[in-house]
């Protein structure tokens, strides 16, 4: 168990760039990813929603044009920010998340979606908790890796993704690939929501740090 | 008086439903609708079938091609799944290139097929290194109610189960191909995938097989992919409310029985054709 | 039938021991039953060396012990004492207890058993913060801030402005359309300003307005559901320094805490700055600022200045300013 708790050296920089509302880099590992954030901002007329705002989540990959792969992980994101968001506090706007992948080392989506999460604090967004994003590989044997890097990824036999909520420790999002068992998947969220209370603890740490200087 | 009520407060009027313990439509809420099928009613088509799930109605035409195999694994063919929402099935798609949605349904069906691994990809090669099968998978809504990816990976087990290749030979002394019409042999089907969706209300029911009304309503949908090894294939839960381990569970479950009624209605249909 | 347990903790784990007294209660306390505790906690925030956790089984009143549960979990987070530390959106704070009762409570601390009153004080919800039940949620990230009596506000450290009623910003007006003008002011949507909320304005004496101008005015209108208000006057009539202005000087923009910084009543830093030599601010809300001093140099310093005061603490502002103002001596 000592070994499946291990996450890789994660780190974070806020506010790192200068136009957008709210930016973060989040590094896990050799993984990282730049998110900017613009919002709430002035939205198209097709898209306004008259209740709530639109959120757009926008994933560039790292070499290329965004392919199916990317809508599908851009939908993903979405709604998990969709899910914490308040966005009936700012009705006919637009919230943009654009996420620019720096390096891919394995365990890409978890480290978006915590990009976007430290992103949108920093934006200062209205949500009701925070969430983070967590990749478990299971390997042949049955163990789980957190946090995987690319290499370990591709030797697994499944790997799974979860978001997790900061409040009631939920799980919010689950993608898989390949099969397992469900006492397998059952594994995994508990050692995901333990991990996640690490990446909170790393999120207020964050803060604390940030706000220390003013 | 009740379709105003509809109308103004669609939310209200759904759960003053779900607090009775059923749905405006007269279901329960783990009940399914209806399920259709049926397979091989394009003979055009290598492989084709048709699913119904109350009124949302899904085709699926394969189409086996040759082709030269990936230079990377010699020995392998290729399954191409795509799924079309064209603005025929519903008001919410526009004519013009594909949608989120539709991107995200072709990218569900071919994680399905990844994942469970249905049909080996190693079934498909004829030659090795020299020619393979394509199966062109491609499903159409022609009607949409909701829980599309059910119907769909429904509609693509079905019609894989119908596909009939003809035997090829390569003939020595040629080098070309051979292809014997009269010899078709179906494909080995390894696994059986049956997807089952839930729609989260307000955070705690969850609602099986969601129409298209109801997922707009809803806080959240969660899709179980399991084959009968009870084991699942794709895990799919695009964010929305959250979800206890617990209730999760509750879900598999349910997902598991919905696998063995699945299993026994596409074995009946099979039956039901063979002795042509 | 009753049962009561004692755990006597060291002040500084009380949440600690707390914790495990909720794992155990929520557990069930080890007799097989399905039991629902009613938890009473006691001076737990006390500044008592050691503090008393008091918890008492029952199985009759498990409603009654369901709210207390919840209770319990929050009480780590009481909101007067999270002023001035960071606080994360999720986080929950309980609104403090009214005056009588927290001597109640201090009086209470040695042993009484007492279940914690519903009854708090009502409080003002600044930024950031939601009313949620009985308790507070937090929805941002910052510093949590009290004033008294009772208003609670988490400073954050924004970017984009959200239009709010009252507040004075910096515009643009940026269309003429009709008796109104389309003022740019950052937010997500463009502000409109009556041709008549100008001082002396009447409909035969227009206000030279252009479009491209600078205008200082005040929100009278700003909700999310409604396109936003400007006004130029205030109820009176008279423009108290609001209006067109800047046809000369320089318009930065900043972030919303630094403005906040510098608008802090009796802000030293403009004043000090004044010391140095004079010049023209106009400071918005919105993150806006207009300066205007002698000599463009001069301007350009101004602003450099301001914007580096984002990141410094009042001492090492006073060193640079004294090291800045040597040198134009």
């Amino acid at each position: 168990m000592e070994r499946d708790c291990c996450l890789r050296v994660f780190a974070c920089e806020q506010n790192l760039l200068s136009r957008p509302d709210g930016s973060a880099s989040f590094l896990q590992g050799d993984t990282s990813v730049l998110a900017g954030i613009y919002g709430p901002a002035e939205v198209k007329v097709s898209k306004e929603i008259f209740d709530k705002a639109t959120l757009e989540v926008i994933l560039k990959p790292k070499i290329g044009l965004p392919a199916v792969q990317e809508k599908n992980q851009e939908q993903i994101i979405r709604n998990t920010c969709e899910a914490v968001v308040l966005t009936t506090l700012h009705p006919r706007t637009s919230i943009t998340i654009v996420l620019q992948v720096v390096s891919d080392a394995g365990s890409l989506l978890a480290c978006c979606l915590n990009a976007a999460c430290m992103g949108l604090l920093d934006a200062g967004l209205p949500m009701k908790s925070l969430f983070c994003g967590v990749t478990c590989a299971l390997d042949f044997e049955g163990g789980i890796t957190l946090d995987p890097t690319d290499k370990q990824e591709k030797e697994s036999r499944a790997l799974l993704t979860f978001a997790i909520d900061s409040v009631e420790k939920k799980v919010l999002t689950i993608t898989s690939k390949g099969s397992y068992s469900i006492e397998e998947l059952q594994q995994c969220i508990a050692t995901s929501q333990k991990a996640a209370e690490k990446l909170f603890q790393f999120y207020r740490d964050s803060v604390s740090r940030k706000y220390s200087k003013s | 008086m009740a379709a105003g009520f509809k109308t103004v407060e669609p939310l209200e009027y759904y759960r003053r439903f779900l607090k009775e313990n059923c749905r405006p439509d007269g279901r329960e809420l783990g009940e399914f609708r209806p399920t259709t099928v049926n397979i091989g009613s394009i003979t055009t088509a290598d492989g084709s079938s048709l699913v119904k799930l109350g009124s949302t109605t899904v085709l699926c035409g394969i189409k086996a091609e040759f082709s030269a195999p990936p230079t990377d694994a010699p020995n392998k063919g290729y399954i191409v799944p795509n799924v079309d929402l064209p603005s025929l099935c519903s008001s919410r798609f526009r004519p013009g290139p594909p949608g989120e949605e539709a991107q995200v349904a072709s990218q569900f069906i071919a994680d399905v097929i990844e994942n469970s691994q249905i049909v080996l990809k190693e079934d498909l090669c004829i030659a090795n290194g020299k020619l393979a099968w394509v199966l062109y998978c491609d499903i159409i809504c022609l009607d949409y109610d909701g829980n599309i990816l059910d119907a769909c990976t429904c509609a693509l087990l079905g019609a894989l189960k119908n596909v009939r290749l003809p035997s090829v030979k390569i003939n020595e002394e040629t080098g070309l191909a051979e292809v014997c019409m009269k010899e078709k042999s179906p494909l080995k089907i390894r696994k059986n995938p049956v997807a089952t969706s839930f729609a989260i209300f307000d955070d705690t029911l969850s609602l099986v097989d969601p129409t298209a009304e109801e997922e707009t309503l809803a806080t959240g949908t969660i899709t179980i992919v399991m084959d009968e090894d009870d084991r699942l294939c794709v895990l799919r839960k695009p964010g929305g409310s959250a979800i206890s381990a617990e209730k999760l569970q509750t879900c598999i479950s349910r997902a598991i029985t919905r696998h063995k009624e699945v299993r026994k209605l596409l074995d009946e249909v099979i039956e039901s054709i063979q002795p042509k | 039938m009753r049962q009561r347990e004692v755990y006597r903790a060291g002040a500084g784990s009380g949440c600690t021991s707390v914790l495990l007294l909720l794992s155990k209660v929520l557990r069930g306390d080890g007799r097989g039953q399905q039991a629902e505790a009613d938890v009473l906690v006691v001076a737990i925030s006390s500044p008592l060396a050691f503090s008393l956790v008091f918890v008492s089984t029952t199985l009759a009143f498990p409603v009654l012990a369901w709210q207390q549960r919840v209770l319990v979990l929050q009480m780590a987070l009481r909101a007067e004492q999270r002023v001035g530390q960071p606080v994360l959106p999720g986080d929950v704070l309980l609104t403090p207890l009214k005056d009588r009762e927290q001597e109640d409570e201090q009086d209470g601390a040695r042993l009484a058993l007492r279940v914690p009153s519903p009854t708090r004080l009502r409080v003002t919800c600044g930024p950031g913060l939601r009313r949620q039940g009985g308790s507070l949620l937090v929805t941002r990230s910052g510093i949590l801030r009290h004033r008294a009596p009772s208003l609670y506000w988490v400073d954050s450290q924004q970017k984009r402005y959200v239009p709010v009623k009252g507040d004075h910003v910096i515009g643009i007006v940026t269309a003429k359309s009709g008796d109104v003008f389309k003022v740019d002011v950052g937010g997500s949507e463009q502000a409109s300003l009556s041709y008549l909320a100008f001082e002396g304005a009447t409909k035969r004496n227009r206000p030279n307005v252009q479009v491209g101008d600078l205008v200082y005015g005040q929100f009278v209108v700003a909700n999310k559901d409604m396109e936003p208000e400007l006004v130029c006057i205030d109820s009176c009539g008279r423009a108290v320094g609001m209006g067109v202005f800047g046809h000369e000087g320089l318009l930065f923009k900043v972030s919303l805490g630094l403005v906040r910084k510098l608008l802090v009543p009796q802000g030293e830093i403009i004043q000090e700055l004044g010391k140095i030599y004079p010049f023209e601010i106009v400071i918005g809300m919105n993150g806006r600022i207009w300066v205007k001093a002698k000599t463009t140099q001069r301007t350009l310093i101004v602003a450099n200045i301001l914007e580096a005061c984002e990141h410094m603490t009042a001492e090492q502002r006073k060193q640079a300013f004294a090291k800045f103002s040597d040198n134009m001596m």
